[in-house]
């Protein structure tokens, strides 16, 4: 991850974990903020795959490096990646035609992503990832 | 051996099991009188009046004794008694029968005994299988003998109302530890079970809640199955059963109108489970004050479509579909002392989730309380108060 790259991961008791842009994201310190928004990075567009099913059949498998997808503001676009190694379950398709909920509310209708990872995946990523209360003070915010 | 376990019943029902070996051995004895004296005219006459088959004959005999014994009438109940005959030596039919290929036909079961059975009385059907050629052969040893008796389930069907939010509708699980205090399918079914002396019991209802909403109003219809009961339930004993779970101290469910149900209690649960109305009282929190406005506003909103996409909380366990579901209404009531609480009460389609609802869940419910209002809104507490259904109301 490149430093400034802030994202955060929201991890539901079900093991569903939520990606996001952190506030400190270096893209939201761009003039006007986040403009457009493209799943259609690495070897697929994230946006068109159909996962049905309880068993969630066609899902693709990421590595927690992958790059999700890119975001542009007036001068200069960022990868944002999974962070969690798991199955890509849905994308945030309402960011497409809105990609200004990404600057308005990045931790709740601006979410990017839903991944599941397996039980053993998420112990493995959970030591790097930094908690809400370390990462507050790390970047001073309040 | 049936007074041992406690059984109470006035009628009995005798199934009898007999080995295939003797099935084969009648087959054969048929398929050689049939060669023999086909052409004879008694014999014709002998198969049009028809005659008993050894498992019958064996039946004949043994109820008239049975009904001695147990000073009661045989006839078509739930009280079942079945003796399991049987037999060490396979049956040597379906051997041949193998070697045949063709011409017999092989049904797929599950145990063994069933396969010797079937192939067996399909041979008996298909002519061009000698039976002649296996004579029977002289037994020298008994058959073994086993017996056991048993009930037909029995169906309770009522209402049910839960008064606490930490009791799940059923047994819940994680990781070898129980969540929430108690669950309703044990606190009624336990109870049941114990009463008439049955060996388990499957709780059914028509819908479910969280372990965090309360069930209020008229209540949740259900039907509870119980297996095998030492004693026959009657409405009397539905009625003792239910006050003895009302009575109960902690008062963390109720039951209401539960009675005996025939098979019609299924469909009268499941019909039209989908298109049934469902009302709900909400505590809600909303990031801004609330106006005059705002609840008239919501007042006005009828038969409001909201498109649903799976919410996150179960998306791990359903499909990720988007669900169209229909609010009929919805009034908003003030709480004392604040203009950023309020009661929402709403009547909503069967099968829509009302905390996503509320809080829109990411926007992946839409509309939403708070898109409607235009802020935040967030469900602090959720009671069911009516499950417009039918069933189970007396």
């Amino acid at each position: 991850m490149k430093p400034r790259h802030d994202q955060y991961v929201y991890r539901h008791a079900n093991g569903l974990c939520v990606i996001g842009l952190a506030p400190s994201h270096v893209a939201f310190k761009d003039e006007g903020g986040i403009t457009a928004i493209d799943f259609n990075v690495g070897k697929s567009d994230r946006s068109g795959v159909k996962v049905t099913g309880k068993r969630k059949k066609n899902a693709q498998h990421f590595e927690s490096n992958t790059a999700l997808c890119k975001v542009s503001t007036k001068n200069d676009s960022y990868i944002v990646r999974c962070c969690v190694k798991g199955s890509l379950l849905e994308v945030n398709q309402q960011l497409i035609k809105q990609p200004e909920l990404l600057n308005a509310s990045a931790d709740r209708e601006g979410y990017i992503a839903i991944i599941m990872p397996k039980p053993a995946d998420w112990l493995k990523i959970k030591a790097s990832l930094v908690s809400f209360e370390e990462y507050k003070k790390l970047r001073e915010v309040s | 051996m049936v007074r041992q376990d406690g059984y109470q019943f006035d009628s009995f029902s005798l199934e009898v099991s007999i080995p295939p070996l003797i099935l084969q051995n009648e087959a054969s004895l048929w398929s050689y009188m049939q060669s023999k004296y086909g052409s004879e005219p008694w014999f014709r006459e002998k198969i049009h009046t028809g005659c008993v088959s050894i498992k019958d004959a064996l039946k004949f005999s043994l109820i008239n004794p049975l009904e001695k014994l147990l000073d009661c009438k045989s006839s078509l109940c739930p009280f079942r008694i079945r003796l399991t005959y049987t037999h060490t030596k396979a049956s040597e039919g379906v051997a041949k029968c193998s070697d045949n290929g063709g011409s017999c036909k092989r049904r797929k079961t599950g145990e063994s005994d069933s396969i010797g059975e079937g192939t067996l009385s399909s041979s008996v059907e298909d002519e061009s299988f000698d039976f002649s050629k296996l004579f029977p052969k002289s037994e020298n040893e008994p058959c073994n003998f086993s017996y056991n008796c048993s009930r037909t389930p029995f169906y309770f069907g009522g209402r049910y109302l839960k008064y606490s939010r930490n009791v799940s509708q059923t047994r819940w699980i994680i990781d070898d530890e129980r969540m929430g205090e108690a669950s309703v399918e044990e606190i009624i079914g336990i109870k049941v079970l114990q009463a008439c002396g049955g060996d388990n019991y499957k709780f059914h209802a028509a819908g479910r809640e969280d372990i965090d909403v309360r069930m209020l109003g008229p209540g949740r219809p259900f039907i509870l199955e119980v297996q095998n009961t030492r004693l026959v339930p009657t409405e009397q004993f539905a009625n003792d059963i239910e006050k003895m779970i009302n009575k109960e101290e902690n008062k963390l469910v109720r039951v209401n109108n539960l009675k005996l149900v025939g098979s019609d209690g299924w469909n009268l649960m499941r019909e039209g489970e989908g298109e049934k109305q469902k009302q709900y009282a909400a505590l809600v929190w909303t990031s801004r004050p609330l106006k005059d406005e705002d609840f008239q506003q919501v007042s006005s909103l009828k038969d409001l479509k909201v498109a649903q996409r799976t919410p996150i909380r179960v998306l791990h366990r359903r499909s990720p579909l988007e669900r169209e579901k229909i609010i009929h209404w919805m009034k908003m009531e003030t709480v004392a002392g604040s203009s950023q609480y309020f009661l929402l009460h709403l009547c909503t389609q069967a099968g829509t989730y009302i905390k996503e609802f509320v809080h829109g869940d990411l926007g992946r419910t839409h509309p939403s309380i708070g898109s409607i209002l235009g802020c935040r809104a967030e469900i602090l507490q959720l009671d069911v108060t009516d499950i417009k259904m039918e069933c189970f109301l007396t």
